[in-house]
C-alpha cells in the first residue's frame, strides 16, 4: 500500500469513526455554544465594544471547541491501544501523523462552520462575500496550524496522568502567536479589508514549521507505544 | 561535574539504581556544587562592577528617552542571554532525542530555569521602563513586551510539563520535544516583531557611544555569571534530587527482597 493510499484510508476511517460515535462532536458543539452564550450575555449585541472584539469572540469560541477535538485525537483510541495497533502496522509513522492531522482538521471544521453561523446569528453580524472568503481562508490556515501542533502535543500527553490538563497548559501558550495574528486578520476582514501579506506570512510560517516538526518528531512522541518502544 | 555515565555502577552485587534509563545517575561520584561559592562570589563582584559603571561611567541620559535608558543595562543583557538559554534548551532537547540520555534533560531544565529568570528580568525591567516612558506599567500595544510575556508563558509551561510526568525517560523525551517546539514557536514571534514594527520599543540607535558599549559589555558578562550560576544551581539540585530518589528506591527494593 502506498503512503498516500494508506493516508487516505486512515483519514476516511478515522473521520467516519468519529462521525458515527458523535460523543466528541456533541462535546465540541456544546463548548462552542456555551462560549457564544457567555459572550452574548457579557457583551451587548449592538455596542461599539462588540465591533472591536467580535474577532476575538469568534476565535476564543473556535479555540475552546477545537481543543476538545484535539484532546480526543488520541485519547479516544482506548488508552492508546488503537494507536499501538496502528504503530504495529507497516504504515510509516509520519503517514499516521499526517492522517490524524487531516481527520482532526475535518472534524474541527465540522464544528467550526456551524459555530461561525451561530456567531453571525447571535451577534447580528453581516459581512460581504469577499470578507467571508477572507475569514474562511484565515480560519482554514489557522485551524490547520492549530491541528498540526495540537495533534503532536496530544500524542505526547495523552498517555500521561492528567494529560488532558497538561495538553491545554502546553498548547495554549504556543498558540498565542498564530491566534493573535488570526484575530488581527479576521478583525480586518470584518471591517471590510483584506488580511495583508504579513498575516499570511506569519500564519503560513507557523503552519509549515509545525507540520515539519510533527513529521519529524511524531515518531519520538509515540516511541514507548510502538514495537521499538 | 560529569555525570554522563551511561548506567550506574552496581555495588556488592545489588540491583542498579535505575539501570534501564541511559544517563541515569550513579549513587556516588561526581561533585555537584563544586566551585559553586567562587562562582557566586565572581557573580556578585561582576554585578557590583556593572552597577559601579552604570553610576560612574555611563552617561546619565541619552537622546529621545533620557535617563530611563539606564534600565537597558539590565534589560538588554538579560534579553540576549534569554535567547541563548532557550537555544540551549532546544539543543539539549535534540541531544535527548539523539542520545536518549536523561543527562541532557537535566541540562535542558537547568537552561530553561536560567532562561525563565532572564525572561522575568526582561519583563520586569521592560515594565519599569514603560512606567517611566509611557506612565503605564504594561502596554499590550508594544509587540516586544507582549511577545516576551508570551515566551515567558511558553517556558513556564515547560516546567509544568516537566513536573507533571513522573517517569524519567518519558519526561526527558516529552520535554525535549516541547523544548524544540517552544523555540520553533519563538522564531516566528521574533520575526513578527520585525514585520509588525517596534511599537514603543526604543530604537537601537539610542544606545550608541563607547561608554555605553563598555557598560553594556560589563552587564553582559555580569548577567552571564548570574544565569550560569542559576544553571549550575538547578543542574546540581536536580542531580542530587534524582540521586537521592534513586538511592531511596534502591533501599526499598533491598528491604523488599529481604522481607
Amino acid at each position: 500500500m502506498t503512503s498516500f493510499r494508506a493516508w487516505r484510508v486512515l483519514v476516511a476511517w478515522d473521520f467516519t469513526r468519529e462521525m458515527r460515535r458523535k460523543n466528541t462532536l456533541v462535546a465540541m458543539g456544546m463548548m462552542a455554544l456555551v462560549t457564544l452564550f457567555v459572550f452574548a450575555f457579557a457583551i451587548p449585541t449592538s455596542s461599539v465594544e462588540l465591533d472591536q472584539s467580535r474577532a476575538g469572540i469568534l476565535w476564543t469560541t473556535l479555540l475552546l471547541a477545537a481543543t476538545v477535538g484535539i484532546d480526543r485525537a488520541f485519547r479516544a483510541d482506548g488508552e492508546g491501544r488503537l494507536l499501538e495497533g496502528l504503530l504495529l502496522s507497516p504504515v510509516s509513522r509520519p503517514t499516521i501523523y499526517h492522517a490524524r492531522v487531516a481527520s482532526t482538521l475535518l472534524f474541527v471544521l465540522t464544528i467550526a462552520v456551524p459555530s461561525f453561523g451561530l456567531f453571525m446569528l447571535f451577534f447580528n453580524q453581516s459581512v460581504s462575500a469577499a470578507a467571508l472568503g477572507w475569514i474562511a481562508l484565515t480560519a482554514l490556515a489557522t485551524l490547520f496550524g492549530f491541528v498540526t501542533l495540537g495533534v503532536l502535543l496530544s500524542s505526547l500527553t495523552f498517555s500521561v496522568r492528567g494529560g488532558d490538563v497538561l495538553l491545554r497548559v502546553v498548547l495554549f501558550p504556543l498558540l498565542v502567536p498564530i491566534f493573535a495574528t488570526a484575530v488581527d486578520a479576521t478583525s480586518r476582514a470584518f471591517d471590510g479589508g483584506a488580511p495583508d501579506a504579513r498575516h499570511a506570512g506569519l500564519i503560513l510560517a507557523f503552519d509549515l514549521t509545525f507540520l515539519g516538526a510533527g513529521h519529524l518528531l511524531f515518531d519520538h512522541g509515540v516511541k514507548d507505544l510502538g514495537p521499538q518502544g | 561535574m560529569n555525570n554522563s555515565t551511561a548506567s550506574p555502577t552496581p555495588t556488592n552485587g545489588a540491583d542498579l539504581a535505575d539501570g534501564s534509563v541511559p544517563g541515569a545517575l550513579p549513587l556516588t561520584g561526581g561533585s555537584p556544587g563544586r566551585l559553586f561559592l567562587p562562582h557566586a562570589l565572581i557573580t556578585v563582584a561582576a554585578l557590583a562592577f556593572m552597577n559601579w559603571l552604570i553610576i560612574e561611567h555611563a552617561p546619565f541620559g541619552v537622546k529621545q528617552i533620557g535617563a530611563s535608558y539606564l534600565i537597558a543595562f539590565y534589560h538588554v543583557p538579560s534579553a540576549i542571554l534569554m535567547g541563548v538559554a532557550y537555544t540551549l534548551v532546544f539543543a539539549a532537547g535534540i541531544m535527548v532525542l539523539l542520545t536518549k540520555s536523561v543527562e541532557w534533560d537535566r541540562r535542558a531544565r537547568a537552561a530553561a530555569a536560567a532562561g525563565l529568570l532572564a525572561n522575568g528580568i526582561v519583563l520586569v525591567t521592560g515594565s519599569v521602563w514603560g512606567k517611566a516612558a509611557w506612565n503605564l506599567w504594561w502596554n499590550f500595544q508594544d509587540p516586544r513586551l507582549t511577545t516576551s510575556a508570551v515566551i515567558f508563558l511558553i517556558y513556564l509551561a515547560y516546567f509544568v510539563l516537566s513536573r507533571g510526568i513522573e517517569d524519567e525517560a518519558k519526561r526527558a523525551r516529552i520535554c525535549a520535544i516541547y523544548g524544540i517546539l517552544a523555540l520553533l514557536a519563538y522564531m516566528p514571534v521574533k520575526y513578527a516583531v520585525e514585520w509588525f514594527g517596534q511599537g514603543s520599543h526604543p530604537p537601537k540607535v539610542a544606545m550608541d557611544g563607547a561608554q555605553i558599549r563598555d557598560t553594556l559589555n560589563a552587564g553582559l558578562l555580569a548577567f552571564f555569571f548570574l544565569y550560569s550560576l542559576l544553571y549550575r544551581w538547578k543542574y546540581d539540585l536536580d542531580t542530587l534530587r534524582e540521586r537521592s530518589d534513586a538511592a531511596l528506591a534502591r533501599v526499598r527494593r533491598l528491604e523488599d527482597s529481604r522481607s
